[in-house]
This record gives structure tokens, sequence and C-alpha cells, in this order.
């Protein structure tokens, strides 16, 4: 009986112990990803706008000038504009880039055409491209359509280029099991009517997925934005803040934590629909 | 020399660590870059020294002489450099202004400058693309040379140092502006 | 070692597959030899004249298209089409002299407008072979069915049959224009003289293969080249592998039974993942510099600074950029991971440890294989995505000249590398023609990992 409950008692203090390494771990780990944005958040606050004046990673005092300055001191750095500006770019290339994508994928997932799975390698061959060589050529395009230092010319790439990542959503619409399609299609509906009225209202956590990832790209890119837009008032949040110089450290975190917030919301939100978007990118057996 | 706006950040550093502003103006002030050897050899020292002259940039209007409306142009001009102009020009921007008159009144950083340019001392940089191949080198360069006193080194203590680092720079650069026209 | 025996495979096959080619190819063009021999008068007009046997057979309506198509194509070749495709070849013959008022050609221009009426040469003849196709179409229907199928019913096919075409066409021009045109692009500049002093205004020319001659013998491009070669591949792997097992790991603990509030404990990696990265890079890169936190600390407890990202800090330097790559990506492998762990049947766990393995054994038998199973099409992108990973040492580092290294520093990878030789120093054929190797080499490499792995060959069991 002892050697039992000897064995018992080692048992849980194993599992114990499993435990205790496991919250452990897990707090460190959430320490290492938070403490870089609470230190720039903390930035953010700092009274004086250089980075000389912190007491290691904290700032000697507190106050929200750098706040008040990103958005009164407008002369050189119009930050206001710039963030509508970006709101704007990223608004309608969600638009066109999810409608691109999803027809795309749908129509990778569910037909058979002939030179299907050529194009499959074709763009994943392709999508291996340093990217920014392409930017030359791009540049030399735009200047060709007289879209440079328009805001039009940055939606037209971003909605031109986003097709390219069908690959997840193509995973998803192949979960959606064909049976469906068929039911329809015997009660005389056109592929057409099946895409509209059965398989969308289906697909929301893909349609979620795609339209945050285009929705938040246009914020963090900045060589696109750099290369097509003269005027500082047209420029976007990225490359703004980029232009800021190394005296406004302060500024430069305040800037970043205000479009940081709404991204940050937006992913909270919809975390679920990301790890499902994410998940059917995967290959199902 | 460094950019006005530095120089602001500076002061306002030492008005937070409480001092007056006069206190800081007075103290941070703008020295002179130092003189060069004449004979152009940095271990050379025997026919004396002379002011350096460093590479610049000016600023200028030009009116294209295809221009449909050349009267309008030469008002424009009239109007972007007249005194007012380019004082705000230089408060906006921090550029230092070419106007002898404003030069004078508009403080002691911008009046060196002007007396620089007057003496010949700054040299207008050229306009040609193999320019923009000069930096990074010299950057790397400036970084070694900070890098060694941050870590108390002493490997660029001695003339013969610097300018051994010096002509590799040089090297460098003739390298990356070369090598693919000249081969 | 099935991998092994896979590329065995295929290379066995090869030959096999090369005396087939011509046999396939003659299968593609049965279906036109056909239309030749079988079609009659009305199909021969539709190849002169497209839509005039569309019309003959009484479809006014894409008759009318067609024939609008060919008008249209024959006045931009006119007007533009042609000049633009000999320009193709010729890349400009008059300098711009502005003393003179010469315009003159600008050959980068010229190329690219000379692909473009590559590109819509191409579209062109696609449409005039379906053209074809459709005039022999409607003298099938017509001699089965003795009437040709009215226009009405044709548009509603466009809608349901032939939906793809319809719903693809936007997006294949639009990746077309914008995606694959820069890419021939840039790789037809890897074939000029593009770079300093041919740039525009001044006339570029083709030079065939000889900046691929230039990289292997002019002056210190070869030895950069490997060195830096052999540094991004080493930090694509260990990048990939550590992103990718880190997330792994941090999805199975979050899995545990054990743990309480797994949304909050999720959420600090999620907030890591929101902030865009170009923000965090420019933080990371002042917290690691001589006069940052991390430094302050050290000095204030008596140690002397410690140059992180310094110029003589090459392994700190890329030790810290793994750090920091991880820092950024493990949040996005550590949502993947989640989601896809959840479809993982846990019978096969309890069967496991029934049978007396140990939590290793069931990590290294169950979970990684099924996994890896799931995700190789994303970890083939993430690994062509760290090796082209631009931002990462352009933010950490900046650009530094280093000895040894031609107009590179020693961490900084072949992308930026290419970026400091064309951007900043105007050598943009060699770039391009590096770029052009390293795309070869990365496809090489990935196309064979995704032929090979189970993921591309299963993909229609789901149907």
């Amino acid at each position: 009986m002892n050697i039992d409950k000897a064995k018992v008692v080692k048992a849980k203090t194993k599992k114990v112990l499993g435990v205790l390494i496991t919250y452990c771990i897990l707090v460190i780990v959430a320490f290492i990803f938070f403490f870089p944005c609470l230190w720039l958040i903390l930035a953010s606050f700092s009274k004086s706008g250089s980075i000389y004046s912190f007491d290691g990673f904290f700032p000697k005092e507190y106050g929200g000038e750098a706040f008040k300055a990103l958005f009164t001191d407008t002369v050189m750095y119009h930050y206001p504009k710039w963030f509508l500006n970006t709101l704007f770019i990223a608004s309608m290339s969600c638009i066109f880039g999810t409608l691109l994508t999803i027809l795309t994928a749908y129509c990778m997932s569910r037909f058979r055409f002939k030179s299907r799975k050529a194009m499959m390698k074709t763009t994943l061959v392709l999508g291996m491209f340093p990217s920014f060589m392409g930017t030359i050529a791009v540049y030399l395009m735009m200047t060709q359509f007289n879209l440079i230092n328009q805001h039009w010319g940055l939606i037209l790439i971003y909605s031109a280029q986003a097709p390219m990542g069908y690959m997840v959503q193509k995973g998803f619409f192949d979960t959606i099991p064909y049976s469906i399609d068929e039911a329809a299609r015997i009660d005389g509906a056109s592929n057409f009517t099946v895409f509209v009225k059965f398989i969308l209202p289906m697909s929301k956590p893909i349609l979620v997925y795609t339209a945050l990832t285009a929705f938040t790209w246009p914020w963090s890119d900045f060589i696109l934005p750099k290369m097509l837009l003269i005027d500082k008032d047209l420029y976007t949040v990225a490359v703004g803040l980029m232009s800021l110089g190394e005296t406004e450290f302060a500024r430069f975190a305040a800037g970043s934590i205000f479009i940081a917030i709404p991204i940050i919301v937006l992913y909270f939100c919809l975390v679920k629909y990301m790890i499902n978007g994410m998940a059917a990118g995967a290959v199902k057996e | 020399m460094t950019t006005p706006d530095v120089y602001t950040m500076f002061v306002r550093e030492m008005v937070n660590a409480g001092y007056t502003e006069e206190y800081a103006k007075e103290n941070i002030v703008m020295t002179d870059v130092p003189k060069l050897p004449v004979s152009g050899d940095l271990e050379d020292e025997s026919q004396g020294f002379k002011d350096m002259t460093v590479m610049g940039g000016i600023n200028g209007y030009a009116i294209s002489s295809y221009t449909k409306a050349p009267n309008a142009a030469l008002a424009f001009v009239d109007f972007a450099t007249s005194y007012k102009m380019i004082e705000l020009r230089s408060k906006l921007l921090g550029i230092a202004p070419a106007r002898a008159d404003l030069a004078e009144t508009s403080g002691e950083l911008n009046q060196s400058i002007f007396s620089n340019l007057k003496e010949g001392s700054i040299y207008v940089m050229p306009s040609v693309r193999a320019l923009a191949q000069v930096w990074t080198p010299l950057q790397t360069y400036c970084a070694r040379l900070a890098d060694d006193v941050l870590k108390g080194k002493s490997e660029y203590a001695t003339d013969s140092a610097l300018k051994s680092g010096i002509e590799a720079v040089d090297k460098r650069i003739y390298d990356a502006i070369h090598t693919l026209s000249g081969g | 070692m099935k991998m092994f025996d896979k590329t065995a495979g295929f290379f066995k096959s090869l030959p096999k597959r090369i005396n087939a080619i011509p046999k396939n190819i003659s299968l593609k063009f049965s279906g036109a030899k056909e239309i030749i021999k079988q079609g009659n008068g009305k199909v021969s007009a539709s190849m002169i004249v497209m839509g005039l046997g569309q019309m003959l057979y009484k479809q006014w309506a894409k008759g009318f298209m067609y024939l609008f198509i060919q008008i249209a194509f024959i006045v931009y070749f006119i007007l533009t089409g042609g000049a633009d495709l000999f320009g193709l070849f010729t890349l400009g013959q008059v300098e711009s002299n502005a003393w003179y008022g010469v315009e003159g050609d600008n050959s980068v221009v010229m190329m690219l407008m000379g692909i473009l009426a590559v590109f819509l040469i191409i579209l062109y003849l696609f449409i005039y072979v379906a053209n074809v196709k459709d005039a022999y179409r409607l003298q099938c229907t017509e001699d089965t069915l003795k009437q040709p199928i009215p226009f009405g019913k044709e548009v509603g096919e466009l809608l349901d049959k032939s939906f793809y075409k319809t719903a693809m066409a936007l997006p294949i021009i639009g990746v077309c224009v914008f995606s694959i045109l820069p890419i021939v692009f840039m790789i037809l500049i890897a074939f000029t003289n593009y770079g300093e002093p041919y740039i525009p205004p001044a006339l570029i020319d083709w030079v065939g293969l000889e900046n691929f001659k230039n990289i292997l013998s002019l002056g210190q491009f070869a030895p950069t080249f490997f060195k830096i070669f052999g540094w991004n591949i080493l930090w694509a792997v260990l990048s990939t592998a550590i992103n990718y097992l880190a997330g792994l790991g941090l999805a199975l603990l979050l899995n545990k039974k054990c743990v309480k509030g797994k949304a909050i404990w999720r959420s600090f990696p999620i907030l890591a993942y929101a902030i865009p990265g170009f923000i965090t890079l420019l933080g990371f890169k002042f917290m690691f510099s001589y006069g940052g936190p991390i430094n302050y600390y050290i000095q204030q407890g008596g140690g002397e600074a410690i140059g992180f990202l310094g110029l003589d800090a090459k392994w700190t330097a890329r030790f810290i950029g793994l750090g920091v790559n991880a820092w950024i990506s493990i949040p996005s492998t550590m949502l993947l991971a989640t989601g896809i762990l959840s479809n993982i049947n846990t019978d096969l766990y309890e069967a496991a440890r029934v049978d007396g393995a140990s939590s290793f054994k069931q990590f290294i038998k169950i979970t990684l294989p099924y996994v890896l199973f799931a995700t190789t099409p994303v970890l083939i992108s993430q690994f062509i995505g760290n090796f082209n990973n631009f931002g990462i040492f352009y933010f950490l580092r900046g650009g530094l000249d280093m000895d040894g290294y031609f107009l590179a520093s020693d961490t900084d990878l072949l992308i930026n590398w290419l970026y400091r030789m064309s951007i900043d120093n105007n050598y943009y054929s060699i770039g391009a023609a590096i770029s052009l190797i390293i795309f070869i080499i990365t496809s090489i490499i990935s196309l064979t990992v995704y032929v090979l792995s189970p993921s591309y060959k299963q993909e229609e069991t789901f149907r």
C-alpha cells in the first residue's frame, strides 16, 4: 500500500511541477512579447522629445506633449492627414483586393480548367522573386500611366498584387464539400448563383481573414509608398513616420502607438477568424 | 557643425535639466572646423596650415530658357529671394540664408557659414551620380573613429593611422564608382 | 529517406518524360489540326477576319465583338505597338540632347512598353484562337442540331460553365501587368548594361551574358557573393526552423489542459504581431544601440557598453537579428499551429499513452508529422520570406561597408546587397543579374520540395 501511495505522490508532484514550469514559461514569454510594446508606449508619453533623456527603459518625465505635437504641429509633419490617407488607401485596397482574391481562389478551387496546375506552379515560383526589384519596373510603369503621386496608383498596385496570395483562401474553399455545389445545381442554379447564394455566406471566416490582412498591409508597407508618393502631404503613415528624424523619437513612438491601437483592436476582435484562416491554408488529410 | 534640429534638441535638453535658455545657448556653440596641412599630407606639417574646405550645397533658382512666362518666373524668383521669404525659409527649414544682410542678423551659425562661403571655404558638391556612392564608406569610417574613442582603443590615435584609414576609404569609393565602368 | 527515393525516382523518369514531349505537343495541336482539316468556309472566314464566321452564322453581337477586338488591336499596333516591339530589340537609337532640343529615346521605358506590347500580342493571339475555336464549335452544333446556340444562352454560360473565365479575367490581367511584367522586366534588365554610366538619358544596350561573367570575374563581386550567399542560406534555415518550432511549441504549451485563461496568454504574442514591423525593428535597433536602455543598465551595473550591433559585432549582430526576427514572426506561426492542432484527432494521443509512449515520443511521432504535412506550403513560403527578408538587417544595422565585402556589411542578406547596389550605387544590371540567380536557386529549392511533398499530391483527396 505504501509503495502505491509513494507512487501516487510522486506522480502528483511531477504533475504539479509540470504545471509550475508551464506557467513560468508562459509568464516569461508574455513578458518578452509585451515589454517592447510597453517601452514604446512609455516612450510616447515621455516629456522631452528625444531618446537621450531616458533612465534606461523609462523616461525621466512623463507628459502628453508628443501626442499633442503630433496633431498640432502639422507644418512639416502632417500626421492627421497621413492617417486619413492611409485609412483611405487601406479601405479601398481592402475592398478591391478581397474581391479579386476571393474570386481567384474560388475559381482555382472549384473549376478544373486546362492551365490550372501550370498557373499554380507559376504563381508559386513568381512569388519568390525578390519583390523590391520589381518596384523599379512598377515605378516606371506608374510614370507612364501618370499615376505617380496619387493614391489611386497605390490602391491599384495593392489590389492587383493581392490575388498572388490566393493559396490560403483556396485551401479554405477546398474544404467546403462539393456536395453542396451539386445539390444546388440539381436545383438548377448556375455556378454564379452557387457562388453568391451558397458558398459566400459560408465563407465568413475566410472573408474576414482576407479583408483583415488586406486592410493592415498598407499601414506597414513603406517601400512602395516611398517610391510613388512625392508630396509630403500625401504620405502614408509608414513613410511619414520614417521621415521624422532621429530627434523626435517620442513623436515617432506616439505616432506608431496611435496607428497600432486600431490594428490591435481589430486583431483582437477577429482573432478567431485569424486562426481559422491560417488553419484553412493548411492541407487537410 | 551639425543640423539645426540637433542644436535645438541639445538646448531643450539643457533647459529640461534645469539650466536657463541663455546659459544653454551661450554654452552650446559652434566651433570652426580644424585646419589642415597645406601639403595635403596628413603627416607633413612642414608647409603650415590652412582653413579646411568643406563640401556644401547651395540652393539656387533657375529659369528655363524655354519657359512660356519669363516675366512671371522672374517675378517669382524676386519674391522667393526677398528678405522676408529667405528669413521665413531659414526659420522653417533651418537652411542658412545666402543673403549677406540676413546672414549678419540671423545668428552666429548662419553668420559663420556665410563668411565661410564668401572666403571660398565651402565647395559646392558636384551634381554627379557618383557622389551617392561616397557616403556609405565615409559613414562606416566615421563610425569606426567613434567606436575607437568609445571603446578606449587607440587604433586611430596617430596621424599615420588616420591617413591610412582615409586612403582605404578612398580606395573603396574608387572601387565602388569604377568597377563597372572602368573595369 | 523517402525524399531521397523520390528525388531518385524523379530523375529516373526524366528520360521517359523527355521522349514523351513530342507526342504531348502533337496531342495539344491535334485540336488545331482537326479544325483546319474539317472547318468549312465560314471557319476559314473567321480565321482571316475575326468575327466574320460568327456573323455568317447570324450571331451578330459576338461577331461584332470579335471584329471590334481585331480592329482595336490593329489600331494599337499601328499607333504604338509596332514601334514598341521594335524598340524592345533596339532599346533606343536616338540619344537625347537637351542642347539641341532632341528628345531622344528613353531605353528603359522602351523596354517596358515593348514587354507590354508582347503581352498584348499574346493576349490577342489567345482571343484569336478562341475566335476560331468558337466558329468551329458553331459549325459542329449546326451540323448536329441544325441551329446555332442563341447568343443570350451563351452569355448565360459565362455565368455558369465558363464562370471561371469571367471571374478570373480581371485578376489575371492585374497580376500579369503588376506582378509578372515587373519580373520579366527585371529579368531582361539582367541582360543589359543598365547601370552607371548607362542610365537614361544615355542609351542602354543588350549585352547578353556579360553581367554574369562580370559577377564571376570582376573585382570583388564573386567573393562577396559567395560569402553573403552562405550566410543567407544559414540565416534562412535557422530563422525558419526557430520560428516554426518555437511557434509550434508555444501553441502546444497553450493547448495544455492545465493552462487557464488561454485567451489572455495568447493576447501577448498577438500584441507583438499587430504592431507594424518597421516600428518594432527601429525600436529594437535603438534598444541595442550604444546609448540605449540595455547598455544603460550595463553601465549602471559597472560594466562597459557592449556594441551589440556595432561594427565588429558580426556574430552578435547576427544572433540579435535571429532573436528579433523570432520576436516578430513567432506570433503568426503560433496562430497557425493553434489552428492546425485543433484539428488533430485526440484519440491518437490516448492510444499512444495507453501504449506507454512518453510525451516527447508522442510529439515526434504524432504531432510533428501531422503539422509538417499540413503546413508544408506555408513552411516553404516562410523559408522564402526569410531568405528575402529585407527589413530586418536594413533597419537593424543600416548601411555599413565592411572590409572584405564589396558594398556590403557582414550581416547583409543578398537582398540588402541588391538594394545597396541598385539604389545607392546605380548598379542596376548587376543587381538584376544577382536577383535572377537568387530567384533561380530559391525556385528550384522550393519547387522540388513542393512537388515532392505529400501535400501537393494529396490535394485532390478532399474533393
